[in-house]
């Protein structure tokens, strides 16, 4: 996630398909939709619910591909629409459902870290909703703090400051609990 | 990082080929094309109430030339600022575009109060008139403008739809306020604030409320 690499070709593809070379919605398509599937997995936990997100994600670029601007980026343009929908989804829909506790054989690593990752995402959920999405932006999927504050529309210093703020509030509540988790394993 | 399941992106494939969409060349035509219309529009205001005969009103000559060109270089820079983007962005921040909402009406009537400091003389012309005339004028001439920049850029911001469409609002009201500025002899601050600022934060309210409808992003019809 955090190679840069993709991101000019993806850049370069929205260029093209923005300026009607109809043929270079697919590489869009392929850069750009596995991160924006994990983007609103991560924050639905419901595989069709994102999937639908995804596809009406893609819609809006493909209607408003007029108003890519040349020499833009397409990630935080791709986030920043996805985000949309995302929210007006979540006014309209249930609450995501639980993880399925017996599903699959646990061996003890893989308890610890669901367990841990169960924490971090209940700690997450206790930190303002705008700390906690500017965190997942940048420490999760991957984007620049300037791409996050586009993402947001707020300024990058708001961004740096809200996911430090983060950062401080898990290490702070979880650091006792990683260091007893991690180290019962080794 | 694995490739999603084919069936996703035939779905999608098949529902872009159902619904065309404009590129970008056809779309910056149509946006520039709005720019030269709102001033013939504001034109014909001008001529239709007597602009030539009342324009300079009494007015010294410097200071018709200079409220005018100060007045000109403000809006062309607020319609800038409004229609164009950030560096490596589809849209201006938020801060930018509250910048320019509030910022054009302040700094007109900040100039406008700053040239007629310089000529007390100018504040005689017609004391007694508060801008009941100026007020619709700017309105008037600033509708059209308003509307077709926000039809052209509808769905174009999913991020401060509503800050944009106040930038938007702000800068047309500043660029048809050249023609009320031009037609309006009338200096006195009170004349100044409710017929030639007014509207223009009349304006930039009007196109934050507008722009969040049209501005934002819509969720495209179920299948």
């Amino acid at each position: 996630m955090r190679d840069d690499g993709w991101k000019p070709r993806a850049n370069a593809a929205m260029e093209r398909y923005a300026d009607g070379d109809d043929s270079a919605f697919g590489d869009v398509y392929a850069l750009l939709a596995p991160r924006l599937q994990a983007f609103l997995w991560r924050r639905t936990r419901d595989a069709a619910r994102s999937e639908e997100l995804v596809h009406d994600t893609f819609l809006r670029m493909h209607a408003n591909r007029r108003h890519f601007a040349r020499g833009a980026e397409v990630m935080p343009w791709a986030f920043a629409i996805a985000r949309r929908l995302l929210i007006d989804d979540h006014r309209k829909s249930r609450p995501p459902p639980d993880p399925d506790e017996n599903a699959g054989p646990w061996v003890d690593a893989v308890v610890a870290f669901r367990r841990l990752g169960r924490r971090i995402m209940e700690e997450l959920e206790r930190v303002p909703e705008e700390h906690r999405e500017a965190f997942m932006l940048v420490q999760v999927e991957g984007l620049s703090m300037a791409e996050a504050a586009q993402v947001i529309g707020c300024t990058v210093a708001a961004v740096k400051l809200r996911a430090y703020r983060t950062y401080e509030a898990l290490r702070e509540r979880l650091g006792d609990e990683v260091r007893e988790e991690l180290g019962d394993l080794r | 990082m694995s490739e999603l399941p084919p069936d996703p992106k035939a779905r999608l494939m098949a529902a872009i080929q159902r619904a065309p969409s404009q590129t970008r060349r056809a779309a910056r035509v149509w946006q520039w094309l709005v720019l030269p219309a709102g001033a013939i529009i504001a034109a014909a205001l001008y001529f239709a109430y007597n602009g030539p005969e009342q324009g300079q009103g009494g007015r010294d000559l410097w200071y018709f030339i200079a409220s005018a060109v100060s007045w000109t270089a403000i809006a062309a820079l607020s319609l800038w600022g409004a229609l164009g983007r950030g560096r490596g962005s589809s849209w201006r921040s938020r801060a930018s575009l509250l910048a320019l909402a509030i910022g054009t009406p302040l700094v007109l009537f900040t100039i406008m109060l700053a040239l007629g400091a310089t000529d007390p003389d100018m504040a005689r012309i017609h004391p007694e008139k508060w801008g009941r005339m100026c007020l619709p004028l700017t309105l008037a001439a600033a509708a059209f403008p308003l509307l077709a920049l926000l039809y052209a850029r509808r769905e174009s911001d999913p991020v401060h739809p509503a800050f944009t469409g106040a930038a938007l609002g702000s800068a047309c009201g500043a660029a048809a306020g050249i023609m009320v500025e031009l037609w309006c002899p009338v200096s006195t601050a009170k004349h100044i604030a409710l017929g030639h600022i007014l509207p223009i934060g009349g304006l930039a309210v009007m196109g934050a409320l507008l722009g969040s409808q049209m501005l934002g992003l819509r969720r495209p019809p179920r299948r």
